[in-house]
């Protein structure tokens, strides 16, 4: 009997090991030839480790330029994103909505269209906007893809929130600052954190917007990544895919836990 | 004192009607991202019809039309498949999806698409980790003696890709869907005799259907138009229309940035296309989202037709 058990559990460690194995394997090969040099066919390991291209690379001013400017236009436009997103969500969770069809069809109207023509559209917008070159044009653009996913996650936030809260907080005489402060922002944390993780990370991850709308003088870490892949050598390749990997798939996986935690306590 | 600190009151009722500050509310998200995504339509749209002819004109351009529609039909089909087939068997399960389970897919769902691609190269390429456990084990000596996976004609690294991506975004995006009840209505259903296979179609599927067919229509968007994907994995010929697209734009000649707007268009009116025929394909699942609609058919299937009663 209690062999039975150990034997379904070990089946279903060795699934969990596979199907972690399957999503982490590819990025992993990336890592190990990040601290690798000349690791060549047939080996299945490289002969020696080295942190060498990591220093390197982290600490090119280019790499260091480019990170600086994906985090600052990643985290205005996830901040721009959720502050536009809050009051509009308060609004989308209300079970009867007149036209709730139009606007979630205008709202996922960009994920349905082709990536390539999207990006292509908004830069000719942002050109004849004149904001096509700068910053603030790159995350006006970043804006599109973003705000969707984080309107959808803090309406399903304000869905399961019980409103009665904040009534309950009122009769008790809190102001209304009181209320934002003490009632709705911590009930609504678990929801602010995967909106803010999904939202960085969809903005972080965006190529074609950037690369379009930057016309080349905005430059993040995945243009270098791709610049690279002409001819980089392998090592630097690595490392620049871990970096430009790293801090969104990062915080979305804490952002998951987060809010698993608070669902369990 | 009460005066003082109450403020508003809440009102608890969700009114039915909009106020002029509930449209203003939505107007902040849906004027930014409705109206920037249909102004780009408006501003990247030919209705010249001689660029679409000049475009139809060009070789290649049917190969790379019909490369890039092979590659959104097949990525789609066995992204949606491995999906139903993966969240099925969660859902069977006698308790929620693990944590692990859980930060594993949105750990996949935070990488850049453009990282993935620069990984499976590392792993799929003639001399990537692959090859390279064929070689330990014996099975080839040189790296050519590996299947071509990447750059490959018939786009075999770009479906891996899109299917790798996909999966975990369709399972996240049913989740929601797949608690506790749903798993009590299979239970039911297999206790009446259901096959699993009648179970995943009978009640599994019409059961995340509403989360699941908008999920595959964006994958479908998201195939067609994708273009790390395709310009890392693809070969230099046949390429997609989405990476000819993107050269074209690139190109200081306007005549063929034009070119470039019709393809876009070309692309989208093929997404409306593929993703009518999915809705159409799938309404059977659609319909049987209403126990009391649902019931006559699942009266012909006999046996479960309890399970789909029990909501």
């Amino acid at each position: 009997m209690s062999g039975g058990l150990t034997a379904r559990r070990t089946v279903r460690g060795a699934r969990g090991v596979a199907l972690g194995g399957a999503v982490v394997a590819p990025v992993a090969v990336l890592a190990v030839g990040a601290l690798s040099t000349g690791w060549f066919f047939p080996q299945l390991l490289p002969s020696t480790i080295t942190g060498r291209h990591v220093v390197d690379v982290v600490g090119d001013p280019a790499t260091r330029s480019a990170m600086w400017t994906g985090l600052r236009v990643s985290l205005v436009a996830t901040a721009i994103a959720m502050g536009l997103a809050w009051p509009a969500a308060q609004v989308l969770a209300r079970p009867h909505l007149p036209g709730r069809a139009a606007i979630a069809a205008l709202l996922f109207l960009p994920s349905v269209m082709p990536a390539v023509g999207l990006a292509i559209g908004i830069d000719v917008v942002a050109l004849r906007a004149g904001s096509a070159g700068t910053t603030g044009g790159v995350v006006i653009a970043h804006l599109v893809p973003t705000i969707p996913y984080v309107t959808a996650v803090l309406t399903a936030g304000f869905v399961r929130h019980d409103r009665r809260l904040e009534a309950t907080a009122a009769v008790l005489g809190a102001s209304d600052r009181q209320r934002l402060r003490l009632v709705t922002l911590p009930a609504m944390r678990g929801a602010l954190v995967v909106a803010g993780a999904l939202g960085f990370a969809i903005s972080w991850s965006q190529y074609l917007l950037t690369v379009l709308v930057g016309s080349g003088r905005v430059i993040t870490i995945t243009m270098l990544l791709f610049a690279a892949l002409s001819g980089g050598n392998p090592s630097t390749i690595g490392v620049l895919a871990l970096v430009a990997a790293a801090p969104a798939a990062l915080l979305l996986v804490a952002a998951g836990t987060h809010a698993d935690r608070r669902a369990a306590s | 004192m009460a005066g003082r600190a109450a403020g508003r009151a809440v009102r608890l009722e969700q009114p039915s009607r909009l106020s002029a500050g509930d449209v203003f509310r939505l107007a902040l998200v849906v004027v930014p991202v409705g109206g920037l995504s249909i102004a780009a339509l408006v501003d990247s749209t030919t209705m010249d019809l001689d660029v679409y002819r000049s475009v139809f004109d060009r070789p290649g351009f049917w190969t790379s039309y019909a490369f890039s529609i092979w590659i959104a039909v097949a990525s789609s089909t066995f992204a949606a498949i491995g999906a139903a087939v993966i969240g099925f068997r969660w859902a069977r399960r006698n308790r929620p999806t693990g944590r692990f389970t859980v930060a594993v897919l949105q750990y996949n769902l935070g990488i850049p698409h453009l990282v993935w691609a620069v990984s499976l190269v590392a792993l799929l390429s003639p001399s990537g980790w692959l090859a390279r456990l064929a070689a330990a084990a014996g099975c080839i000596d040189r790296p050519d003696q590996f299947p071509v996976l990447i750059g490959d004609r018939h786009g075999i690294g770009i479906i891996v890709h899109l299917v790798t991506k996909e999966i975990p975004f369709l399972l996240i995006a049913t989740m929601p869907l797949a608690g506790p009840a749903l798993r009590s209505s299979l239970a039911q259903a297999a206790t009446l005799g259901a096959s699993p296979l009648a179970q995943l179609r009978h009640v599994y599927l019409p059961r995340v259907a509403p989360a699941f067919v908008p999920a595959l229509v964006v994958v479908i968007a998201y195939a067609l138009g994708a273009y790390e994907p395709a310009a890392v994995l693809g070969v230099r010929q046949p390429r997609t229309l989405a990476v000819v697209a993107f050269d074209w734009f690139r190109e200081p000649d306007l005549r063929v940035r034009e070119q470039a707007f019709a393809l876009s268009t070309i692309l989208l009116a093929t997404i409306v296309v593929l993703s009518t025929i999915v809705v159409v394909a799938t309404r059977s699942w659609w319909r049987g989202t209403t126990p009391t609609r649902a019931a006559p058919r699942f009266a012909a299937h006999g046996r479960i037709r309890s399970a789909v009663g029990a909501r």
